[in-house]
C-alpha cells in the first residue's frame, strides 16, 4: 500500500472543506475592487470632470488604491479578517481532539498537511484577488477615463504585488498565532498579540525614552521606530497595502516577505511537533506559559498606562510606575484567567506574574532614574569627530526649500573644526542646566505662558567616529549660544551650510517679493537674470558680513522666493499618470516659498539693486494707509506705561476686550480711527527676532489691515 | 506485529501511560480493557501516531510508527467521538478515506451502508450517536488497513448492529491480514470476540496474554478443609489474589494453571472442593483489586 498522497488533493479537499470561505473571499473581493471601482468611476463621470485637471490629478494620484482594497479603512479591515479567517479555519483542526483524531492519524506527514492547509489559505485568498484585480484593470480599461499607460500600468501592478506582501505577512502571523495556541479563542487573542507585539515593544521603548529623557530628540524615524514598522506583521499589512499603492514600495515589500517567511519557517517547525494531546489547552506548549507572559505583560503594561497617561495629559513619574504595575497585575490576572478558565487559579502562575510585575517595575526605574545615563551622555572628546548645533530658533529663522534640505542643514552644520572645543563645552553646559532642572520642556512652557526666558533650547547632533549620530536636545543660555554661535558664523564654510540662499539654484526661481517691517509683502517685478543677479548679490552681502550683525542686529525687511515646486518638477518629467501644475501658495504669488532671507542694514549690494529696481523698505506706518488695527497686549504688558497711555487716549469708536486666563489679563483693542491708530504707533515699540530668538513675546502683537488689501504683522516688546 | 517497547507518556501531569511494553500479535482479535482513565485512549492514540509518547518507540512491523506514514498507513484509528466534516454525508467521507487509504473498499462500504440502512444522502451530523458510530465503523472496516484501533467502538450500539459488526470483524479476519484492536469498558463484549487482551490500570499493564491463557491461568477455587492447619498450608502454598470466607466455605480467587490449583487442593484432603473459569469481568476486578483498585473502596 502506498502513502504517498497526492498535496493537489489534500488541498482540493481541503478547499472543498472550506468551500464557504472561499465563496466569502471570492464575494468580498468582488465588492471591494471591480465593482467599488465601477462605481467610483461612475461618480467621477460627471460633466467637465475630464477638464478639471486637479480631479482628475487627484483620481489618478489614488488609482492603485482601487487594486489592493486600500482605498477605504473598511476595506482593508475585511481584507484583513479574510486573512484571519483563511489562516484560523485551515488550522483550527489543532484546537480539536476529534479533528486531531482524524488529521493526525492520516498516514500523512504533519509537513504535508501544514503545506495542504497552508497553500489551500493561500489559495483562496490569491486567487480571487487576483482575478478581482484584473477584472478592475479591465474596468478602468473599459471606463476610458483613465489613460492605461505603462507607466500606470506599473503602479497598479506595484499595488497589486502590495496586496500579495502584505497578505503574505499576516497570514503567516495568524498562522504562527493559531499553530501556538490550544484553542481557537487563544489563538485570537494571539493573532492580535502576534501582529501588533513589535509595534507595542519597541513603541513603548520609543515612547518612554521621548517621556523620561530629557535631552531625548530624533530627527525623521528612530530605529526603534522603524524597527516597530519593519517587524510588525499589522503594522506592515496596513503600510504595505497604503505604501504600494501611493509611496514607497521596495523597503517596506522586502520587510513583509521577510518577516512572513520568518514566521512561516517558525509555523511550520512548530506544526510538525505539535503536542496533540494540547487541543483544548490554552497553549501548545504549556512550558512557554511564564516566558509569553513575561513577555507580553511588560511592554502591554507600560504601553497602556503610557497611552492612559498621553491621553489624561498627566506628566510622567511616579505614577506613570504606579499605573503600569497595576496594568501589569491586571494583565497578569486576565492572562492566568485565559490559561486556565478558572476564577481559582488566577494565582496559580504567582512566580511568572511577580516576575512580570517587577520588570515593568524595573525598566520604568531605568527610565524614571535615567540609569542608562542618557541624559548625561556626553561622548568622549576622542569619539567625537565633530558636532552639529541647531538651536530652536533656526526653525523660524531659516526656510529651506525642501524638508531634507531642513534636516540636512540641521544635522549637517558642524561646527568648524578650530571650534568643536567651544561646543563641547556649551554642550557641557547643557547637561548642567538639565541636572539643575532646567530641562527643554521648561524652556517650551515659559514660552508657553509667554514668559521670557533667558534659556533656549539647541539640538546637539554628535557626530561619532563610529559613523554614528547621536543627538541630544538641551537648554542652553542664550547670552552663552550667542557667543558660540558667533564664532561659528566667522567660519565661512558653516555659513554655506546654515544658509539656505547658498544651496538653491539662483536662476531657476519663479518670483521674488518683499516683505517689510510691518509684515507686508511686496513682489518684485523682475525678470530671471534680475531674480539671479538680486540673489547674488544677497549672498555676496551675507558671505561678508559680520557674524555679529546676524546673530545681534534687526533687518530692515527679508526677501521671500518663490522657487518651482521640486515635486511637481520632478514628477512632470517622469510621470504620465500626474498633470504637472505649479502649486499656488496662499499668497497667490506661484511656486514652493522659500522666506527668511534677512536683509541687514549693511546689506549694501542687496540694498542698492533693490533701490534700482525701485523697491526701498520702508521705516514707519502711515496711519492713513490703514484700515484698522487690532493691538492684543499680554498680561505683562497690561500694567505697563504705554498700554495705559493708550487705554486713556482711545477714543470711543476703539472697541477693548479683555480676557482673564490662567495666566492673567490680555487685553485686545481694535481700532479704525486714524487717531487711535496713530496713538498705538507712536506708542508700541516693536519686538524684532533675530537668529536667536525664539519668535516668542511677552508683549502681545498687532495685526494691521491695510487699505491695499494687504495685512501686516508686528510683534510688541 | 504491533510492539510497544517502554512507552511513557505524561499528560497535563498525570502519568497516562507508564512505560508499557507489550505485542499486539497479527491475525488476532485484541482487546484492551482498564479502568476509566488508566490510559487506553492514549495508549491507542500513541499506536496511531497522534500523540508522540514521552520515551519508549511504538513499531509496527518493525517500523515506528510516529510521523511515518508508511507504517501509519497500516493502521485505522476510530477514536471515541468520531469527527465527520461539516455538513459531509457518508458518500464524502467515503471519497475521503478512498483518497487516504488507496485499499479502500467502495463497493464494500456501499453494501455495508446499504445493509445497515445509512442514508447516503443524509448529512452525517444528522445521524443519531449510534449511527454515527456505525459509519465510522464501516469506514475503518472498508478502509483495507491490517491494523484497525477501535476506541470504545461498541458504545452506543444497539445488541444487533453489536452483533453485526462483531461478525464483520470476524469475516474480515479470515477474509485478509486483519488485525483489530478494540478499548472498551463492556468486558462482556470482549469476551466474545477477542482472542487476546490487555489490561491497564493506572497507566500499567497489568497483564497481556491469550484470553484462553488468562482464563486458565486464574481460577475461583471454593473449597472446605476440616483441617485448619492443612487449610493454612493450601492457603501458603498458592498465588492468592482474592480470599473471603463463608462459615466453612474458602473461596480463592488464584492465579495459576486449574489443574495444577486442584492438584494442590486435593492433596489437602477437602470435604468439598470446586475450580470455577473466571468471566473476563471477574478477571477484570480481581487483576485491578491487586493493583489497589478495590470496590470497597467506592463503597465505604
Amino acid at each position: 500500500m502506498t502513502s504517498k498522497i497526492s498535496c493537489v488533493k489534500l488541498i482540493r479537499e481541503n478547499i472543498r472543506h472550506r468551500m464557504w470561505l472561499a465563496a466569502l473571499c471570492a464575494v468580498a473581493f468582488l465588492l471591494m475592487m471591480p465593482v467599488y471601482s465601477i462605481l467610483y468611476l461612475n461618480s467621477m463621470n460627471g460633466p467637465g470632470y475630464e477638464q478639471d485637471p486637479d480631479q482628475l490629478s487627484f483620481f489618478l494620484d489614488y488609482l492603485p488604491t482601487l487594486f489592493n482594497c486600500s482605498r477605504l479603512a473598511l476595506f482593508a479591515c475585511t481584507f484583513a479578517i479574510l486573512v484571519l479567517l483563511c489562516a484560523l479555519t485551515g488550522f483550527w483542526h489543532i484546537h480539536s481532539r476529534e479533528k486531531l483524531d482524524l488529521y493526525h492519524a492520516l498516514p500523512v506527514r504533519r509537513g504535508r498537511l501544514y503545506a495542504a492547509s497552508y497553500l489551500s489559505g493561500l489559495t483562496m485568498l490569491y486567487v480571487p484577488y487576483l482575478i478581482c484585480a484584473a477584472l478592475t484593470a479591465a474596468v478602468m480599461a473599459a471606463s476610458g477615463l483613465v489613460p492605461m499607460t505603462g507607466h500606470a500600468a506599473v503602479l497598479c501592478l506595484r499595488a497589486v504585488l502590495g496586496g500579495i506582501a502584505a497578505v503574505f505577512v499576516l497570514y503567516n502571523a495568524c498562522i504562527f498565532a493559531t499553530v501556538l495556541a490550544g484553542r481557537t479563542v487563544t489563538a485570537l487573542l494571539a493573532c492580535l498579540a502576534v501582529s501588533v507585539y513589535p509595534l507595542i515593544a519597541l513603541y513603548s521603548i520609543f515612547m518612554l525614552q521621548g517621556d523620561f529623557f530629557h535631552s531625548f530628540y530624533t530627527t525623521g524615524q528612530t530605529l526603534t521606530e522603524r524597527l516597530a514598522l519593519h517587524l510588525s506583521p499589522a503594522g506592515l499589512f496596513v503600510y504595505v497595502l497604503h505604501e504600494s499603492s501611493t509611496g514607497t514600495f521596495f523597503t517596506l515589500t522586502a520587510a513583509a516577505v521577510v518577516v512572513g517567511a520568518v514566521l512561516m519557517t517558525a509555523s511550520f517547525l512548530l506544526y510538525r511537533i505539535y503536542p496533540s494531546e494540547a487541543a483544548g489547552s490554552a497553549l501548545a506548549f504549556p512550558r512557554s506559559a511564564p516566558v509569553l507572559k513575561v513577555l507580553i505583560v511588560i511592554p502591554c503594561s507600560i504601553f497602556s498606562s503610557m497611552i492612559i497617561m498621553d491621553f489624561m495629559q498627566v506628566p510622567n513619574g511616579i505614577i506613570t510606575i504606579l499605573l503600569s504595575v497595576l496594568a501589569a497585575v491586571l494583565l497578569c490576572a486576565v492572562i492566568e484567567f485565559l490559561f486556565h478558565m478558572d476564577l481559582r487559579k488566577l494565582l496559580r502562575g504567582w512566580k511568572s506574574s511577580l516576575t512580570a510585575i517587577a520588570g515593568v517595575a524595573a525598566v520604568l526605574c531605568v527610565f524614571q532614574f535615567d540609569l542608562t545615563g542618557y541624559d548625561t551622555y556626553l561622548p568622549d572628546e576622542s569619539e567625537l569627530k565633530t558636532v552639529s548645533i541647531y538651536p530652536d530658533s533656526f526653525s523660524y529663522y531659516f526656510s529651506y526649500p525642501g524638508y531634507d534640505d531642513r534636516i540636512k542643514a540641521e544635522t549637517e552644520s558642524y561646527v568648524p573644526a578650530n571650534q568643536t572645543d567651544a561646543a563641547y563645552t556649551l554642550a557641557q553646559s547643557g547637561i548642567d542646566n538639565l541636572e539643575n532642572g532646567i530641562t527643554p520642556d521648561s524652556v517650551y512652557e515659559s514660552a508657553s505662558n509667554h514668559t521670557d526666558s533667558e534659556y533656549m533650547t539647541a539640538v546637539f547632533h554628535y557626530k561619532l567616529n563610529s559613523g554614528r549620530t547621536v543627538s541630544r536636545q538641551y537648554a542652553i543660555r542664550r547670552d552663552e549660544l550667542k557667543e558660540a554661535m558667533t564664532g561659528f558664523l566667522a567660519d565661512e564654510e558653516y555659513r554655506r551650510r546654515l544658509f539656505p540662499v547658498t544651496q538653491i539654484d539662483k536662476s531657476r526661481t519663479n518670483d521674488i517679493t518683499v516683505t517689510d517691517l510691518y509684515g507686508t509683502e511686496e513682489l518684485l517685478e523682475l525678470n530671471p537674470d534680475q531674480r539671479e543677479a538680486l540673489l547674488n548679490a544677497y549672498e555676496t552681502d551675507l558671505m561678508s558680513a559680520d557674524p555679529d550683525t546676524l546673530v545681534n542686529e534687526t533687518e530692515v525687511a527679508q526677501l521671500n522666493i518663490y522657487l518651482p515646486d521640486p515635486e511637481d518638477l520632478s514628477t512632470a518629467e517622469t510621470s504620465d499618470i500626474r498633470t504637472s501644475k505649479a502649486s499656488s501658495s496662499t499668497t497667490g504669488y506661484s511656486g514652493h516659498l522659500m522666506g527668511g532671507l534677512y536683509i541687514y542694514p549693511g546689506f549694501s549690494n542687496t540694498l542698492d539693486l533693490l533701490g534700482s529696481y525701485g523697491y526701498t523698505p520702508s521705516e514707519d506706518i502711515d496711519p492713513a494707509g490703514l484700515i484698522s488695527l487690532r493691538m492684543t497686549v499680554f498680561p505683562d504688558s497690561v500694567s505697563g506705561e504705554a498700554f495705559e497711555k493708550i487705554q486713556a487716549g482711545l477714543s470711543r469708536t476703539a472697541s477693548v476686550e479683555s480676557i482673564e486666563d490662567y495666566s492673567g489679563e490680555t487685553i485686545s483693542a481694535e481700532v479704525t480711527s486714524e487717531e487711535d491708530i496713530a496713538l498705538i504707533l507712536d506708542n508700541i515699540s516693536q519686538k524684532h527676532f533675530g537668529m536667536l530668538d525664539d519668535h516668542t513675546t511677552s508683549g502681545g502683537y498687532v495685526d494691521i489691515s491695510y487699505k491695499n488689501r494687504e495685512f501686516g504683522y508686528i510683534s510688541l516688546e | 506485529m504491533i510492539e510497544l517497547k517502554n512507552v511513557d507518556k505524561t499528560l497535563g501531569g498525570i502519568h497516562a501511560v507508564d512505560h508499557v511494553s507489550g505485542k499486539i500479535r497479527e491475525g488476532m482479535v485484541f482487546g484492551l480493557i482498564g479502568s476509566n482513565g488508566a490510559g487506553k485512549s492514549t495508549l491507542l492514540r500513541m499506536i496511531s501516531g497522534v500523540i508522540r509518547p514521552d520515551d519508549g518507540t511504538i513499531l509496527c512491523d518493525g517500523a515506528p510508527v510516529f510521523e511515518n506514514p508508511e507504517a501509519k498507513a497500516q493502521i485505522c484509528f476510530l477514536p471515541d467521538t468520531p469527527y465527520f466534516f461539516p455538513n459531509a454525508d457518508i458518500r464524502q467521507m467515503r471519497d475521503y478515506y478512498a483518497m487516504i487509504y488507496p485499499s479502500f473498499n467502495r463497493k464494500q462500504f456501499d453494501a455495508l451502508a446499504a445493509r445497515f440502512r445509512l442514508d447516503p444522502k443524509r448529512s452525517i451530523h444528522a445521524f443519531s450517536k449510534g449511527m454515527k458510530k456505525q459509519v465510522s465503523i464501516l469506514l475503518g472496516l472498508c478502509a483495507g488497513t491490517k491494523y484497525l484501533l477501535c476506541d470504545e467502538t461498541f458504545d452506543g450500539l444497539d445488541p444487533v448492529v453489536r452483533q453485526a459488526v462483531k461478525s464483520l470483524i470476524a469475516a474480515e479476519i479470515i477474509e485478509r491480514d486483519f488485525t483489530p484492536v478494540i478499548s472498551s469498558h463492556n468486558l462482556r463484549e470482549l469476551e466474545d470476540i477477542c482472542d487476546s487482551i490487555g489490561l491497564l490500570h493506572e497507566g500499567r499493564l497489568l497483564l497481556t496474554r491469550d484470553l484462553d491463557d488468562a482464563k486458565n491461568n486464574i481460577c475461583k477455587l471454593q473449597c472446605v478443609i476440616p483441617d485448619s492447619r492443612r487449610e493454612q498450608e493450601l492457603i501458603s502454598s498458592l498465588r492468592i489474589l482474592k480470599m473471603e470466607r463463608t462459615g466453612s466455605l474458602l473461596t480463592l480467587t488464584v492465579r495459576g494453571e486449574r489443574t495444577e490449583t486442584l492438584k494442590k487442593t486435593q492433596a489437602q484432603e477437602p470435604l468439598f472442593v470446586e475450580a470455577l473459569p473466571l468471566t473476563l469481568e471477574e478477571i477484570f476486578i480481581s487483576e485491578t483489586e491487586v493493583a489497589g483498585y478495590d470496590i470497597k473502596d467506592f463503597l465505604r
